[in-house]
Parts: structure tokens; sequence; C-alpha cells
């Protein structure tokens, strides 16, 4: 994954990007990308989002109807798509998007899990996360309030952050 | 949604013709008389609504002073942007396809 991390620091540093939260939107369309918001609402089925690309035309779908922080996790698992991998079409629903990494059975497309790993490192960088971590802590909070600001800051779900800190080994899940 | 072959035809063949006459600051409702149709069909013929007979074709390009051949789009313009692939390993739900069609077709 170092070199997940590696494309993450890269992309950061391109754009001036230093503290959270990171504009994932704003980056998607600095990478060129057209960014669509469609809701989607089908009973028993699901989509988070997609990534589309055609003769140097790039699009990134999202579902509109997902929370804002899902929606964000989803844009920057598809700009991981986007940086990672040649298909034309990466086609997600939750279960591609949200699985977390150690908990995802073999079956999994190993494409879907550097896409996440590559959300993650892009919407909680080590570093950042390290040094709102430390700040945080300076301030004896109790690890759920550590993790409720943190997932503030980022603007990701309290889950994300968790799965986050744990990876990092700054905090132990429970 | 994607434009299919016929449908991407029929709006470029509109948009000439609408070209055509606006160039020549004509009313709809002049064209109409001039060819024999209504206002409405001329309307849906430009907009790439209605289906255009050979022979209205010809009729229209008559009034408009110029040839048939100038009314209608050269292939290259109508394989251009050919419906985009949508194969994948993954087998999408009607619901979940007509989805990533409206993603794709942009604004």
């Amino acid at each position: 994954m170092a070199r997940i991390a590696d494309m993450v620091q890269k992309l950061l540093d391109q754009h001036g990007l230093v503290k959270p939260p990171i504009p994932v939107e704003k980056l998607a369309q600095t990478l060129g990308v057209e960014l669509r918001y469609e809701p989607f609402e089908h009973k028993g089925e699901q989509v988070s989002g997609m990534l589309f690309r055609d003769k140097g035309r790039s699009v990134i779908g999202v579902n509109s109807n997902e929370s804002p922080t899902r929606q964000r996790f989803t844009i920057a698992h598809e700009i991981g798509h986007l940086q990672l991998h040649k298909d034309s079409v990466h086609f997600d629903t939750p279960a591609e998007v949200f699985l977390r990494n150690h908990l995802s059975s073999k079956s999994v497309d190993p494409k879907e899990i550097q896409a996440n790993s590559f959300a993650a490192e892009l919407l909680m960088p080590a570093k950042f996360v390290r040094t709102e971590f430390n700040q945080e802590r300076r301030s004896a909070l109790s690890d759920e309030e550590v993790v409720e600001k943190l997932s503030d800051k980022f603007m990701v779900s309290s889950q994300a952050m968790t799965f986050r800190l744990a990876n990092l080994g700054l905090m132990r899940l429970t | 949604m994607i434009p299919s072959f016929s449908a991407r035809l029929q709006k470029l063949t509109g948009t000439r013709i609408r070209d055509h006459r606006t160039s020549l600051r004509m009313k709809q409702e002049e064209l109409a008389q001039r060819v024999g149709l209504s206002r409405t069909s001329i309307t849906n013929i430009e907009s790439g609504r209605q289906r255009l007979l050979l022979d209205h074709l010809y009729e229209l390009a008559g009034a408009l002073g110029i040839e048939p051949g100038q009314l209608i789009p050269a292939r290259g313009e109508l394989t251009e942007q050919k419906a985009p692939n949508l194969e994948m390993k993954k087998r999408l739900t009607p619901a979940q396809k007509e989805w990533a069609k409206k993603v794709i077709a942009g604004q």
C-alpha cells in the first residue's frame, strides 16, 4: 500500500492541500473530471457511484441520495480508480465503496480494495490524522469524543475515522 | 439517455433546417406554408422529435433555396459520439443502467 500512500501524498503536494478537510469535489474538477450528482432510489438496489472514461473525457457519478460524508468517500474512491486503474467503467455499490478492507473477503475485487485505500489516504492523510489526533488527545477527551472531533474536521463518517485511527495504530477497535 | 443513431440524425438534421431558416429570417409558419406542413411539424422536425420523410427533405431544402445534401450531416458527425460502451464484468440492473446512462450523458 506504500505506493498508494505515495501517490496520494504527491497529489496533495501538487494541489497544495495541507490540512483537512480535503476538498475532493474541487480536486476532481481540477483533475479534469466532470462531477455528476444523480439521485438513485430503487427498492432493493443500490448505487454509490461510478467512474466513466472515454476518449479523454472522465465523469464521476455520485448517488446524491447518500449522506454528504458518503458522497465525499465515493468521490475519493472514484478518484482512486481514476489514478490507479485503466478500465473505462467502474460501477460501485456501497458494498464496494464502504466495505472495510480488513473485513472484506477474498472475493472482493482487489481494485476495489485499492480504491478504498486510496480514498482513506486521500480523505484522511496519515500525517494530518496524526497531527490532529495528537492535538485532540491533549484535551483528555474520550475515544468517542476524539473520533467525533476528527470526523468533523476531516468531513468523514465517524465509522470511517474509527477504522482509519485503528489502521494507523492510534486507537484500538472495541 | 444516450442518443441513438436515428435520434442523433434527426436532431442534427433538424438543427441544420433551423439554422438555414433563421439565417433567411424566415418564420416557422412561413416555411410550413411553403412545404405544406403544419407549424407544429416544423417545430418537431427542427427539434429532432419528428422523423423526416425523404420527400419532405427535398421540399424543405427547396423552400430554403439549398440542396437537400446540405441538410444532412456527414457520417463522421454521427459516429463521433457513438454510444459509450457500458460493458463490464458486473451485471447492472435496468435501474442501475439507467442511472449510469444519465451520469454519462452529462448536462
